[in-house]
């Protein structure tokens, strides 16, 4: 082996937010918000957990402290677009916060983070698109209490909001965005319907394998990566079989914050970038797409790294002893497509109801996906389109259904 | 000490590369494909060279303009000279750039990197353009 193949050109690793967990947070979490030295916050949520009692618990629980909530802004759509998050700055300005409070799952935390960006810089988000263009501390604290366990973006220091005009997804990845503080309370994630928390964990365990798989993986993210994958693969049937269960909503929700952690900068591959363009051909839920394309994203990887499949199929609970690492390899993607199975997902394009017609241009944006920079196996339009064509059709069902 | 000793060496290096690959039948399809206005400004030495794959000249893949001229980029990529030519040698990890910031991408930057893979046979044109030129101390 050379020592260039050893010796990276460079890598980084670091988690700027403070992370906290633990029984009875919703209570005692005032004085950790308070420590950041704020006072006066606007919530960013949407309707549904408004409806739902979740932020009145949880304005509940800052009562007594000298934390003031000015203004409760609950209209963060499905997708966190570049009007909302203007509106919302506007609303920061207006009612003089000083930090910010995003409960929800992805695209409320992604909210959050594009108010911070226009707050500060001013202008419109379309105006700090890019990699390093957002080059210093923001003005506001960011406090993420994440409602769901998948996305991530409470470890993140990246927004992705959609830009409808354009229907384009855009990217904002700077460590600044990273949350100050998030809080991890899986109470609040009790009432998610078993198919959302199925869908949203397998989010989950495609950032941890594909950030493991990544050409940019380093060190750190691939001990963060690992232990993720070891923790969602164990918790997310339970999870999802009784949303009741605490204990592994609590695991989901860490094991989701790590993986999120683990993808920051390694990024992710080419199941992001079909899912991606799964959902912005046909609106198929990212999490569904990132599930059914993973079983196929890992088999076409397979033969570049298979030593990786090892470690993953291992951090899985398999016994990989006597196996070559394709053999083991192929064990991990089996456990990957059961683990959907189990949860009642579907594990193929057709059932999922995404037409036939749309599998080609399904590919041809999947080749273009920012995703598919860090995927360890290059691919033309012809292996993007029987990858699609793969996934539609469920190959790997007939193996193992 | 930079590479290029001024902002002319750079027009004529660099700069003429660009000129001389807007007929690049291997890279121009995918390049006019992605039709996007992509700007590369350099410093130290200077250079602000401007690609435009949206509307380009008829029997071109893309037209190039010199020093902010025509139209406005939907991303621009910053950083120095020297950075610039580590890129288009095929020498930079540019994930790790835009992580230490030694590029910055500003504007539509997915739609910049979904351009990457197509330009991979550009790299080695762009050495043998150089030493074609003379200029093999670029190359190394």
């Amino acid at each position: 082996m050379e020592v260039g193949e050893i010796l990276p050109d460079y890598f980084e690793f670091s988690l700027p937010a403070r992370v906290i967990a633990g029984r009875g947070l919703l209570e005692s979490m005032a004085p950790e918000i308070e420590a950041l030295g704020v006072t006066r916050g606007m919530v960013v949520t949407d309707k549904v957990l408004q409806e739902a009692g979740v932020i009145k618990k949880v304005l509940d629980a800052l009562g007594g402290s000298s934390l003031e909530i000015a203004y409760v802004f609950n209209e963060v759509p499905p997708d966190s677009d570049t009007e909302i998050i203007q509106k919302g700055a506007d609303l920061a300005r207006e009612h003089a916060v000083d930090f910010l409070l995003a409960i929800g799952g992805g695209s409320t935390m992604d909210t959050a983070k594009g108010i911070n960006i226009v707050y500060t810089l001013g202008g419109n988000i379309l105006d700090h698109q890019g990699a390093g263009v957002v080059a210093g501390p923001l003005d506001l604290k960011l406090v993420a209490i994440p409602t769901t366990s998948g996305t991530g973006s409470e470890a993140t220091g990246i927004a992705v909001i959609k830009d409808r005009a354009q229907n384009l997804k855009l990217s904002y990845p700077s460590p600044f965005l990273t949350p100050n503080l998030s809080i991890l309370i899986p109470e609040l994630t009790l009432s998610m319907p078993p198919r959302l928390t199925a869908a949203t964990g397998m989010d989950a365990l495609t950032h941890a394998i594909e950030a493991y798989l990544s050409t940019n993986a380093d060190p750190f993210s691939d001990g963060l990566a690992l232990h993720a994958i070891k923790i969602i693969s164990q918790h997310l049937r339970e999870a999802t079989r009784d949303g009741q269960n605490l204990e592994a909503r609590y695991q989901m929700q860490v094991g989701a914050c790590i993986a999120g952690a683990s993808f920051t900068y390694p990024l992710v591959g080419i199941v992001h970038a079909s899912a991606h363009a799964a959902g912005g051909i046909h609106g198929l839920h990212h999490g569904l797409g990132c599930s059914i394309m993973l079983p196929y994203g890992m088999e076409f990887n397979l033969d570049t790294v298979p030593e990786r499949y090892r470690d993953i199929a291992q951090a899985m609970g398999i016994d990989v002893g006597n196996l070559s690492d394709e053999e083991a390899g192929w064990k991990a993607i089996e456990a990957v497509w059961h683990l959907a199975k189990d949860c009642g997902l579907p594990t193929n394009l057709r059932d999922a109801d995404v037409p036939k017609e749309v599998i080609p241009a399904i590919a041809e944006v999947a080749l273009t996906d920012g995703a598919m920079v860090t995927n360890p196996r290059p691919a033309e339009l012809e292996d993007l389109q029987e990858l699609m064509q793969r996934a539609y059709e469920g190959t790997l069902d007939e193996k193992w259904a | 000490m930079p590479l290029f000793k001024d902002s002319e060496e750079l027009r004529q290096t660099m700069g003429e590369f660009f000129v001389r690959n807007r007929q690049n039948h291997e890279v121009g399809p995918k390049v006019k494909d992605g039709a996007l206005v992509v700007r590369f400004h350099y410093t130290d030495p200077e250079i602000i060279i401007t690609v435009d794959s949206k509307n380009p000249e008829p029997g071109y893949y893309f037209d190039v303009y010199f020093g902010g001229e025509g139209p406005e980029p939907e991303v621009t990529f910053s950083g120095k000279s020297d950075i610039g030519q580590k890129f288009w040698l095929g020498e930079l990890n540019l994930m790790a750039s835009l992580a230490r910031r030694q590029i910055v991408a500003k504007g539509a930057i997915n739609k910049a990197l979904k351009l990457l893979p197509a330009l991979k046979p550009i790299y080695q044109a762009y050495k043998d353009f150089l030493l074609e030129m003379g200029r093999a101390d670029l190359v190394s």
